[in-house]
């Protein structure tokens, strides 16, 4: 139950704080949702990642214009790659958690758009690309750490020991 | 078949999902992106707070530009009054420009109209006492003026000359409580004196009681002082007082010239009517 109180608050938290302060300020647009599921797949590790993630991922669609189930579906399918990143060869760090979340943000955007390209013949490839890595990217790797931090306090107040498990 | 499903439900619901959400997508390929209840439940959620948000962001806002803002504002406030000041002084000084021209052109005409050898001055300050009004003008006896000299007005009579030095003169209003001189009062042609008072007024006394006087006639100085020139207005009769007895009849008089509002005089030197200097006049 504690379990979905946390993801609950994370997935409110990151709906509130994307649709409100981060609207503000319009070179600081950390991909929020994203960056939930990324902590969620690395730090947790376990299958319910994935699960967690589809819903980050529909969370996004519902505030985004693109065709409903896109980001549900990429965060989905990258959640898989993160999952074995994470058992496989992940160390968590507070140097590699940026790096890792900023390069992952950028997969994410590609995905997004190999998939607009493949169903909708959507042609974003040419452009956009600065945007995305300095104000998308970075302010999600930036706001990585925090975001840790604040899984493990809840973790730790509410005893929870998920990323203890052995895979 | 359930021992299968129920070992391999992971793998299965992944494989459902993902068909699903390709399915999903593909549906839309061809149509406007599906809202769904899904969308609907989050954006309900959300809404309360983003609404309270937004109320707290526009109130944060709205303080900002309307107090913290203000600091500039004040600034630049000030800077405008600054300006605002400067400009008013300059148009003051304009309009200062404009009435002196005024005044000069008035003067001029005053000077082509009538033949008396004058000369002009402005009036430095005034001095309104209680018992006395005098007001000093910025010429002397070294521009050729002299007690008792007459000093006039375009609209008439102001007064004269009472004392003077090298650079500057007293004048005595002709409302002053000391100053006393003949006038005519014009449609009757009656002789009489006007006297100052106290009070700031000028009165005739001792009009023979028989002469009809009425309000706004005109009364003029005589001439026959030798101080004023003959024919100047003075002021008109303004009020009447005819007791239902006695012998006389005294009016009291409205000055021509507005007399509080005095800035530029003119000095008679010489009456052209008469080769003489003024009658009471020190003359060397």
């Amino acid at each position: 139950m504690t379990i979905a109180f946390v993801c609950f608050l994370f997935w409110f938290l990151s709906i509130l704080l994307e649709t409100t302060v981060f609207a503000l300020i319009s070179w600081f647009q950390p991909s929020l949702f994203f960056l939930m599921a990324t902590i969620f797949c690395l730090h947790w590790r376990g299958e319910e990642s994935y699960f967690i993630a589809l819903l980050f991922g529909l969370t996004a669609d519902c505030f985004s214009t693109l065709p409903f189930g896109i980001f549900g579906l990429t965060y989905f399918i990258l959640a898989f790659f993160m999952r074995w990143y994470a058992i496989k060869i992940y160390q968590e760090a507070m140097i590699t958690l940026p790096m890792v979340s900023g390069i992952l943000v950028l997969f994410l955007n590609a995905m997004v758009l190999v998939i607009l390209n493949t169903f909708f013949s959507v042609d974003y490839l040419s452009s956009g690309f600065q945007k995305v890595v300095f104000f998308e990217a970075i302010p999600t790797a930036i706001l990585s750490i925090p975001v840790l931090k604040g899984l493990v306090f809840l973790e730790k107040r509410y005893k929870l020991h998920l990323s203890e498990r052995k895979f | 078949m359930f021992r299968f499903i129920k070992n391999n439900r992971l793998r299965i619901s992944i494989v459902l999902i993902f068909l699903f959400f390709l399915l999903y997508l593909a549906i839309q390929v061809d149509t406007r992106r599906s809202e769904n209840w899904f969308t609907a439940t989050v954006h309900t959620i959300a809404y309360p707070f983003q609404s309270a948000f937004h109320f707290f962001e526009t109130q944060i806002g709205r303080a900002w530009r309307h107090y913290i803002w203000l600091i500039d504002v004040r600034e630049e406030n000030e800077r405008l009054w600054e300006r605002i000041w400067q400009l008013e002084e300059e148009n003051a000084e304009w309009r200062e420009i404009r009435l002196s021209y005024e005044k000069l052109r008035k003067a001029l005409e005053f000077k082509e109209k009538d033949p008396n050898l004058k000369l002009f001055a402005e009036v430095i300050y005034e001095l309104d006492k209680p018992l006395f009004k005098i007001l000093v003008i910025n010429k002397g006896s070294d521009e050729g003026i002299k007690p008792n000299f007459a000093v006039v007005a375009p609209g008439g009579i102001i007064g004269k000359i009472q004392s003077v030095t090298s650079n500057q003169a007293v004048v005595q209003i002709i409302t002053d409580s000391r100053s006393q001189f003949p006038v005519l009062i014009q449609r009757t042609r009656t002789k009489a004196m006007l006297y100052g008072s106290l009070e700031g007024t000028i009165t005739i006394e001792r009009i023979p009681r028989r002469l009809e006087l009425f309000k706004d006639d005109q009364v003029v100085t005589s001439g026959l002082a030798g101080v004023f020139p003959k024919g100047y207005p003075v002021g008109k009769v303004d009020k009447i007082d005819k007791k239902p007895f006695g012998l006389f009849q005294s009016v009291t008089l409205t000055p021509s010239v507005d007399l509080s509002k005095i800035e530029e005089v003119a000095v008679i030197l010489r009456n052209v009517d008469s080769i003489h200097q003024p009658l009471f006049t020190d003359t060397e």
